[in-house]
């Protein structure tokens, strides 16, 4: 569903990415971790076309991201890492704004129920999201990403500011959105998440995917001694 | 999916405090321009008529006397003030009011209300046209400078296009947003004046004001539009949408308050007028080749007189059919004519390429494009003035001719005590002057139109480009 093949992607002297391949089939989730500047983000953005790549190609469901963006991009959900939503707008509002973007007209009774499946509160649903926490916001992103049925979701270190009760609960949404079928693939620092959430691990460093594992056959402890050992390597 | 968008923008845009209270403002200081408009329209409206009956009142109740001492007390017309002139009162204010018709000689229309301007009305009053003009671009800009680049600061511009939204859409939903809410007031502001040319009833001609009304509305919507557009490139372009602000604001100080400042000095080193006394001179020397009949003993006039003892073969002045002191006066008001015209044409040309010269800088100012359509379209511009000018002096040459005929056919030679009556006074006509059809009004301000679309589709090319690789990083 998500492919990168030999993407490159440059910044000035600086290589972000050195010729990364990966594939992403539906129902997997893929966790990439590495320090900051390992290129994680900016894998991210060369699939949602936000970069284009120097070579190389990504392709979101056989579609290649950089000759046709928007076709990709209704391929895909993303969450960042802040949720970012207009303050002045209620959340059924900011759903119904995004939703529509990617085509889906929802009734009222869709809309509080996919703000309701994503765990926001009732009580929270009609009040401006100037008055969310960032936890709220995101549950809103997910509202958005699952109501945009899309066949892959790109979340960029989502649960980083989270209290742990939130991020499990976020970490749970994601398993039961892979479950439907759609690709994941996700960026960030928090190993624990990782091993829990992901169904494959890559770690990532200086642009390059250095290692992968699969999160069944390693402990916490074995995927942090592997993780810092390429840090400092 | 871009009324989708520009809904959201509406309700954004509603719910913005500060625009609430920007467009509360802009609109009361609307109402508050259209009332002391529509006071000083009255006012001066009918002071005007009255002046106008008072002085056909006099002409007719001068009693009898020698018709060509009549001409020389001459008449007074009045310039009627255009039904619109409440809405934009343009260069009327510095234009005159009144002109004396007399003959031999076509005078300078006088009296330009500015004379009695309180010092402070120097500053400008506070009109529709100067709101519209200078104040409807600042709530434009303040409404769509942070289109873009605030959203891509606060971070939403990435997950809008994540969900699939071109930058195309997202650039018509927010042009489509920020022009029905600025609209509002706009459209506000349209209902009012046709509200009120309505009011003034059918005598000053509504149906064609109205229509004046609708094709000024268009013209607005193309200035306002530009603005929309140009602040959603710059806005699309730059990082901040603080920077936007100040690049915007930076513009809107220039077109709408430097410009028209500074393009007076520009135009007067570009195209040179004569003054007043040089004008006056050259025009007297002119006339002063042609004979007015005064003087029996020119020669002119005297080879004349013999043509004519030829023609009808009599001896004496006084054998002939007529009064030739009458048809001489009328021969020399006419060999006058095309000395008149050819200065005052000269005069009036020279004003119009100043005020063409002065439009075509509308290519980098749009408000000197939307002033100069705006005045036309209301009938305040230099145009109408010369229009006004070119119906007094038709009027004057009626009168001229209508007293000089009754001193030929009905005042024997040599008979200085003749008088005339009242009922030649009545001759002449009333001198009623209508206001040009909005067509002769558009075709007066196509240059100024051409430039408004000139500038509504640059700036809409250039949002376009801007957009159109719309990055959100």
């Amino acid at each position: 569903m998500l492919e990168a093949r030999k993407l490159t992607k440059r910044f000035g002297d600086h290589l972000a990415l050195d010729s990364l391949s990966l594939s992403i089939p539906p129902g997997e989730i893929l966790c990439l971790l590495g320090a900051n500047g390992a290129g994680k983000t900016t894998t991210i953005n060369l699939f949602l076309g936000f970069l284009q790549p120097d070579s190389g190609s990504a392709l979101v469901d056989g579609v290649d991201v950089d000759e046709d963006c928007q076709a990709a991009r209704h391929r895909l959900a993303y969450i960042p890492e802040q949720v970012t939503l207009y303050r002045n707008l209620t959340g059924v509002e900011n759903l119904q704004y995004f939703a529509g973007l990617s085509g889906r007209k929802l009734t009222r009774d869709e809309l509080h129920d996919y703000l309701n499946k994503a765990g926001l509160p009732k009580t929270a649903v009609d009040r401006n999201v100037g008055t969310y926490s960032k936890g709220m916001r995101q549950k809103v992103g997910i509202a958005i990403a699952m109501a945009k049925q899309a066949k892959a979701l790109l979340l960029d270190e989502p649960t980083s500011g989270l209290d742990p009760k939130a991020s499990n609960e976020f970490s749970n949404l994601i398993k039961q959105v892979s479950k439907n079928g759609v690709a994941v693939l996700m960026a960030t620092h928090d190993l624990f998440n990782a091993k829990e959430l992901a169904t494959r691990i890559g770690i990532m460093k200086s642009g390059k995917l250095v290692e992968t594992l699969d999160p069944e056959a390693i402990t916490h402890r074995d995927l942090e001694r592997i993780y810092l050992q390429h840090m400092h390597a | 999916m871009i009324f989708h968008i520009a809904k959201k923008e509406i309700l954004e845009l509603v719910r913005d405090g500060r625009l609430r209270w920007l467009g509360a403002l802009m609109a009361l200081l609307l109402i508050a321009a259209f009332s002391l408009g529509w006071v000083e329209q009255k006012r001066v409206g009918s002071e005007r008529a009255e002046a106008l009956l008072e002085e056909r009142e006099n002409w007719l109740e001068q009693g009898d006397k020698n018709p060509h001492g009549a001409s020389h007390d001459g008449m007074h017309v009045f310039k009627p003030l255009s039904p619109l002139a409440f809405f934009d009162p343009g260069v009327d204010g510095y234009l005159g009011t009144s002109v004396k018709l007399e003959s031999h000689r076509q005078n300078h229309i006088e009296h330009p209300p500015a004379a009695d301007f309180g010092g402070l009305q120097r500053f400008g009053a506070i009109t529709p046209a100067f709101l519209l003009q200078s104040m409807a671009p600042l709530l434009l800009i303040l409404a769509a400078f942070a289109a873009f680049a605030g959203e891509r600061e606060q971070g939403t511009l990435r997950q809008a296009l994540s969900c699939g939204a071109s930058p195309m859409a997202l650039l018509g939903g927010k042009f489509l947003a920020v022009i029905a809410v600025v609209g509002g007031v706009l459209v506000l502001a349209l209902l009012g004046a046709v509200a009120l040319v309505l009011m003034q009833g059918t005598s000053t001609g509504g149906g064609t004001e109205v229509g004046r009304l609708l094709v000024l509305a268009l013209g607005y919507a193309l200035y306002c539009a530009g603005f929309v557009a140009l602040t959603l490139a710059v806005s699309a372009r730059v990082r901040a949408a603080r920077s936007a602000l100040v690049i915007m604001l930076g513009f809107w100080a220039l077109t709408v308050f430097v410009a028209p400042r500074l393009m007076p000095h520009v135009v007067r080193s570009v195209v040179t007028l004569p003054s007043l006394q040089e004008f006056d001179h050259a025009l007297r020397q002119g006339l002063s080749t042609v004979p007015d009949g005064h003087n029996t003993q020119d020669a002119y006039i005297q080879e004349r007189v013999h043509k004519l003892l030829i023609k009808h073969n009599v001896m004496h002045p006084a054998d002939l059919p007529f009064n030739i002191h009458g048809l001489i006066m009328q021969e020399g008001e006419e060999r006058s004519i095309p000395i008149i015209d050819r200065h005052f044409g000269s005069l009036w040309d020279r004003i119009d390429k100043q005020t063409r010269v002065r439009l075509w800088f509308g290519l980098l100012a749009p408000s000197l494009a939307i002033e100069s359509f705006s005045m036309s379209l209301s009938g305040t511009d230099f145009a109408h003035h010369r229009d006004f000018a070119k119906a007094a002096e038709k009027q004057r040459r009626i009168l001229i001719q209508t007293l000089n005929d009754d001193m030929m056919n009905n005042s024997k030679f040599g008979d200085h005590g003749y008088v005339a009556t009242r009922e030649v006074w009545e001759r002449v006509p009333e001198f009623q002057y209508k206001t040009p059809d909005s067509g002769w009004a558009l075709r007066q301000s196509r240059l100024s139109f051409v430039l408004l679309l000139i500038w509504a589709g640059a700036t809409g090319a250039l949002a376009f480009f801007a957009v159109r690789r719309l990055q959100p990083l």
